[in-house]
């Protein structure tokens, strides 16, 4: 009842228009030789100019009161209470000064048993590089096998502003479900990009020179309709994976779930012919996660090598039984927009060599590193939790760790602002089953600095956020249509695409 | 009744006779039925109904947060969403909850009479959309395990209220305000209330319709109220709402499974009897918006005493005929919230209750008796079987008991998973969200408990019970001194598989509990294990399970129902030797008793034979062997 209480009164005293007073810094504070615990935790993150204002709530149990100091140069920002949320106008103001790179000191107060402390200042270092202004994320439970509302959103990284790019409950009925994924944006932009819709009304949403159709890419030649897709940043083609997917359950594991193919190959579709071709099917190999190269004329992959040892089992319940074994490397073939065909491939990052697994290859807009998610096994790492985000400098085939970025928990799904200035990738460090979206700067030399939660307007928000933030990809625009121009496209025909040995 | 005075018609009073009485319909007794009503309501929903009530708030959740509010109204009648969980919530005190419940509906009843003007004498028609109100809830029985709408058990009522306010309102004013007024409250209410605001503007229109005044008006303001009722949905699809496909934002407010625009014959067929209850209430108030007003009249004649007495009965067989009632149902649901309490005795007396249970009844009772440890003693002391959920739908038992199975089973990763496959399909729920903590706690998960035990610390009632969890994250020597957790975890000693359900968890359960997965098996694991070895039947599985069994129970007696076992296994597997093992002379001499009447009626069918073994054998695992068959489980 104290609660009810609580939201009456405050219903009140905001009715009454209750007296506000600007904070002032307590005299004396005694000074404690701690950091402040806060979350998120921004303490030592690199920022960009650009970006929305960072909350944060000051995990101080038994305090009462607190107060925040934000300090660049002469300007100061003074902010009561536990959970610390600075105005877009005031952060605006902050960051203003920031035309080469510095820092925020941050320092906390807070009050316990009648006497003030203060605790050892942090600091956020603000950066000169802009991060590109969208991100679009699938919103989904981290569920299993049920789904029942999905959304694809974009969101102002300068601001909190969210809007639906599609909701798969506009056309979805209550015995007709419809599952969405696999947003992807040619060069940032969205006047070329795709998702996929699945079962009801299935189908790949295409946006081609900012025209909308609906395709099915599945033909007789191959064994599923497109997945994973990759936008050649050059050429109009892109790349798909084709996959026949599983999932199956850990009794004990708190992985708790393995995603595996029981076949995966890699096709290319010509948008302008709309004809696809396969790039890669061999029959004991598992293709998948395309990944175009700056200039578009190398396609990077992951594949696996898995031969079934008894003949009296399928792929599938082989692949249940000795899931630890399934291990994807890293290849390259070249590709000749001419002739449109591919080269023999080639190993890049031989990870099962190392008894490790690496998926989700993405390379920088300069084309010089290339980033991944190394795991012990399996193709699905949002679900490992000891895959890690790396980073292979493609000049000198060196991969190492984002050592200040990885966690204990899963990071999975790197990608790179269009400047290549910023890193993004999931991870459910949090809380181990929710995927949330981290950031990083990327230096002159390719180090990478400590990673920092997507900010939102409460730093409560990820707590009671039951979604998880599923493929952030970074866009320099918004999508151009409407969730129901999406949907009425959606609701039609799907045009059918053809088989061609060469798509060209 | 014709009253006449004795001295007025001049006949002498010789001897006083007592006036000859007869029942008639007075505002005073009319008064006392419907008081009676409402207050027999209360009482057969907070008692009767406690654990249905109990479990509708398990099976909803309201936070205190603007996030939790925000969630809410992503839909049309959202508001109504908000309103009705916060209110659900109180039914975690049932009588409590029941109470506001009555109140409210109390409160239509009020605003009923008001809104459509009905006298003292025709009060009673003001009960009847109460009773509908009551029957869309009561009706539902198992339905209330597969509801999408979050606060449904209240959404009609507040719905309702909500509309005949604005009708009230709508009522005083002018012509002219009436448009201004209708208009307004169709897109204003739109958002908030949803399907009521749309059917709320067309009753106030119809009442105006038949009310008086220029006519072109009357007809004007109607066809406003259905161009708004048509256009309001179809302009906010996609443009306001994103999560709604274009059919159902007509039907906001209003549970999709009940306004599905299905064509396949089957959906319609099972549900078409709980759309009863909204489309009754709306024909109701259609006929008391054309009527109100035009009921007079003040002579009790024989015809309004017939009418009266009609409506009588009306309101109670609607009550009664709508107002699911099925013991098993009650059962499973009083099982369940004495399961919460580890009150493992009352379980598994719940267990003795129903002679033809479901597989849950029998599915937690066994689990009691594992917990109580007479298992051995007493499993097949109970009644058995697999009878079907009453229900008009394909009931599964992963989500009436399905969660609190694998979890007492220590199968923690399963109940947690069926928790967020739930929660993605109906929500999340108070229940899910404490099978989440107490599963990920018991599994060592402690990071993901923490994010659940954080959302339950924003409700009203389980804030404290979050709070214990919180602790035992933190102090891990809590949880082992916990017996909810620390029971269950004295199965959780299997090797890691990959796996899947098929959504069937006694079959899961059977195949697991037997498999030769434990890595060194408690005492505990290898009682479960026997326990459904013995339901198995299956030879190979028993003397398995009974050699670990043995080997982890170094008391001096077996007990009877493993005693049983034993004998009668020995008996089919001539293989085995038994003689090392120490019976009881009694259950020795039954087992003879029992293969003696065997040869007695050999030649007749099982089911023949079963009467007969019934009263001398129907509480030993011979019995359950050989006649408790075709056990179905979902």
């Amino acid at each position: 009842m104290k609660r009810t209480l609580y939201t009456l009164l405050l219903i009140a005293a905001t009715m009454l228009g209750a007296p506000s007073c600007s904070p002032s810094l307590p005299d004396s504070p005694a000074m404690s030789k701690k950091l402040p615990q806060i979350y998120p935790d921004y303490k030592g993150v690199t920022i960009p100019c650009n970006i929305a204002p960072l909350t944060f709530e000051i995990k101080e149990n038994e305090a009462t009161s607190f107060l925040t100091r934000f300090t660049v140069g002469k300007k100061e920002l003074l902010l009561a209470g536990r959970k610390v949320t600075p105005s877009l106008d005031e952060w605006r103001e902050l960051l203003a000064s920031f035309t080469v790179a510095g820092k925020i000191k941050i320092d906390t107060y807070f009050e316990k048993e009648g006497k003030w402390y203060m605790n050892q200042p942090f600091f956020v270092n603000v950066s000169p590089d802009s991060i590109d202004r969208y991100l679009s994320y699938r919103l989904i439970p981290p569920s299993y096998v049920a789904y029942e509302k999905l959304d694809i959103m974009q969101r102002d990284l300068t601001s909190y502003d969210e809007e639906v790019i599609y909701c798969n409950m506009l056309l979805a009925t209550e015995q007709k479900g419809q599952c969405i994924n696999c947003h992807h944006y040619k060069n940032y932009k969205t006047d070329n990009m795709q998702f996929h819709a699945r079962q009801y009304l299935g189908g790949t949403l295409f946006v081609h020179n900012g025209k909308l159709s609906k395709l099915d890419l599945k033909t007789d030649s191959t064994i599923s309709a497109g997945v994973y897709p990759s936008f050649n940043p050059v050429y109009d083609v892109v790349a798909y994976s084709v996959n026949s997917t599983g999932q199956v359950f850990h009794t004990v594991n708190h992985n708790k779930i393995e995603v595996q193919d029981a076949a995966s190959d890699l096709i290319l579709y010509n948008p302008v012919n709309n004809t696809v071709s396969h790039i890669s099917n061999g029959p004991t190999d598992l293709e998948v996660f395309p990944c175009w190269s700056a200039d578009g004329r190398t396609l990077y992959y992951c594949s696996a090598h898995f031969e079934v040892q008894d003949t009296a089992n399928t792929v599938t319940k082989e692949e249940i039984l000795r899931y630890e074994e399934v291990k994807y490397d890293i290849l390259a073939r070249r590709w000749n927009p001419e002739t449109y065909e591919f080269s023999e491939p080639d190993t890049l990052y031989a990870a099962s060599r190392m008894g490790k697994s690496a998926t989700l290859p993405r390379v920088s807009p300069d084309g010089r590193y290339m980033l991944f998610a190394l795991g012990e096994y399996g193709c699905f790492h949002v679900w490992h939790k000891d895959a890690d985000i790396y980073m292979l400098d493609l000049a000198t085939g060196e991969a190492r760790p984002l050592a200040d970025s990885n966690s204990d928990d899963s990071e999975s799904y790197p990608t790179w602002s269009s400047n290549g200035k910023w890193v993004m990738f999931s991870s459910r460090r949090d809380d181990g089953n929710y995927t949330r979206v981290y950031i990083a700067h990327v230096g002159a030399n390719g180090s990478v600095s400590k990673a920092f939660l997507l900010p939102q307007s409460s730093p409560d928000f990820y707590t009671l956020f039951e979604k998880s933030y599923n493929r952030p990809e970074f866009m320099i625009e918004p999508v151009q249509f409407t969730p129901v121009q999406a949907a009425e496209v959606l609701a039609g025909e799907a045009v059918k695409a053809t088989y061609s040995k060469n798509c060209k | 009744m014709k009253n006449t005075n004795p001295n007025e018609a001049g006949v002498e009073q010789a001897v006083p006779q007592k006036p000859k009485k007869s029942f008639s319909f007075s505002e005073k007794i009319i008064k006392r039925l419907t008081l009676t009503f409402f207050a027999v309501v209360w009482l057969l929903l907070a008692f009767l109904e406690s654990a249905q009530l109990f479990r509708v708030h398990d099976l909803s959740l309201f936070l205190f947060t603007e996030q939790f509010f925000k969630e809410m109204m992503v839909a049309p009648a959202g508001l109504l969403s908000y309103i009705g969980c916060f209110l659900i919530q109180f039914f975690y005190y049932p009588a409590l909850g029941a109470a506001i419940y009555v109140a409210l509906l109390f409160a239509v009843y009020y605003l009923v009479r008001k809104v459509f003007a009905i006298s003292a004498r025709w009060s009673l028609t003001a009960l009847l959309p109460v009773v509908f109100l009551l029957a869309s809830n009561m009706f539902m029985g198992y339905w209330i395990y597969y509801n999408k709408l979050q606060g449904l058990f209240y959404i009609a009522v507040v719905g309702t209220i909500f509309v005949l306010l604005a009708m009230w309102a709508c009522k005083k004013l002018p012509m002219w305000a009436k448009f201004i007024f209708v208009a307004l409250w169709s897109v204003v209410g739109y958002p908030f209330f949803g399907i009521y605001a749309l059917v709320g503007a067309f009753l106030m229109a119809l009442q105006a319709l038949c009310g008086k005044g220029n006519i072109a008006a009357r007809v004007a303001l109607l066809l406003l109220s259905l161009a708004l009722a048509g256009a309001l949905p179809a302009l906010a699809y996609g443009n306001l709402y994103t999560s709604t496909s274009q059919p159902l934002m007509y039907a906001a407010g209003i549970p999709a499974y009940q306004f599905s625009l299905a064509t396949e014959a089957w959906y319609i067929k099972r549900v078409w009897m709980l759309w009863m209850p909204f489309v009754l209430l709306f024909v109701t108030m259609v006929l008391f918006a054309i009527f109100s007003d035009r009921v007079e009249g003040k002579k009790v004649t024989d015809r309004y005493t017939m009418c009266q007495a009609a409506l009588c009965a009306i309101i109670v067989l609607a009550t009664w005929g709508f107002w699911y009632s099925d013991s098993n149902f009650t059962t499973e649901l009083k099982q369940h919230r004495a399961m919460w309490d580890e009150d493992w005795e009352r379980v598994a007396e719940l267990g003795k209750t129903s002679c033809a249970p479901t597989r849950l009844i029998v599915m937690n009772r066994n689990i009691a008796l594992l917990h109580l440890g007479r298992a051995g003693e007493e499993m097949f002391h109970y009644p058995d079987g697999s009878a079907i959920p009453e229900s008009t739908m394909n009931v599964r038992l992963v989500q009436t008991g399905g969660k609190m199975a694998y979890y007492q089973y220590g199968r923690f990763n399963f109940c947690y998973r069926w928790c967020v496959e739930d929660a993605v399909e109906y929500g999340w729920k108070v229940e899910y969200l404490k099978h989440a903590v107490r599963s990920m706690i018991a599994s060592g998960q402690y990071k993901t408990a923490r994010r659940y035990v954080e959302i339950l610390k924003h409700t009203l009632f389980h804030a404290s019970w979050a709070e214990k969890y919180e602790k035992m994250i933190y102090n891990i020597k809590l949880a082992d001194k916990a017996p909810e957790i620390s029971f269950p975890r004295l199965m959780f000693k299997y090797r890691d598989t990959l796996d899947v359900d098929e959504s069937h968890v006694e079959a899961y359960l059977l195949n697991q509990m037997t498999s030769n997965l434990f890595v060194k098996p408690t005492p505990v694991c290898a009682e479960a294990s026997l326990m459904h070895a013995l339901i198995r039947k299956d030879t190979q599985l028993f003397w398995n399970a009974i050699v670990e069994y043995l080997n982890t129970h170094k008391q001096l007696r077996i007990p009877t129902h493993y005693q049983e076992a034993l004998l009668l296994y020995a008996n089919i597997d001539r293989r085995a030797d038994v003689s090392k093992f120490k019976f009881d002379k009694k259950i020795e001499q039954r087992f003879r008793d029992f293969s003696k009447l065997t040869s007695k009626y050999r030649g007749m069918t099982e089911e023949q034979m079963a009467p007969y073994f019934k009263d001398d054998f129907g509480d030993t695992y011979w019995y359950f062997y050989f006649f408790i068959r075709d056990i179905k489980s979902n």
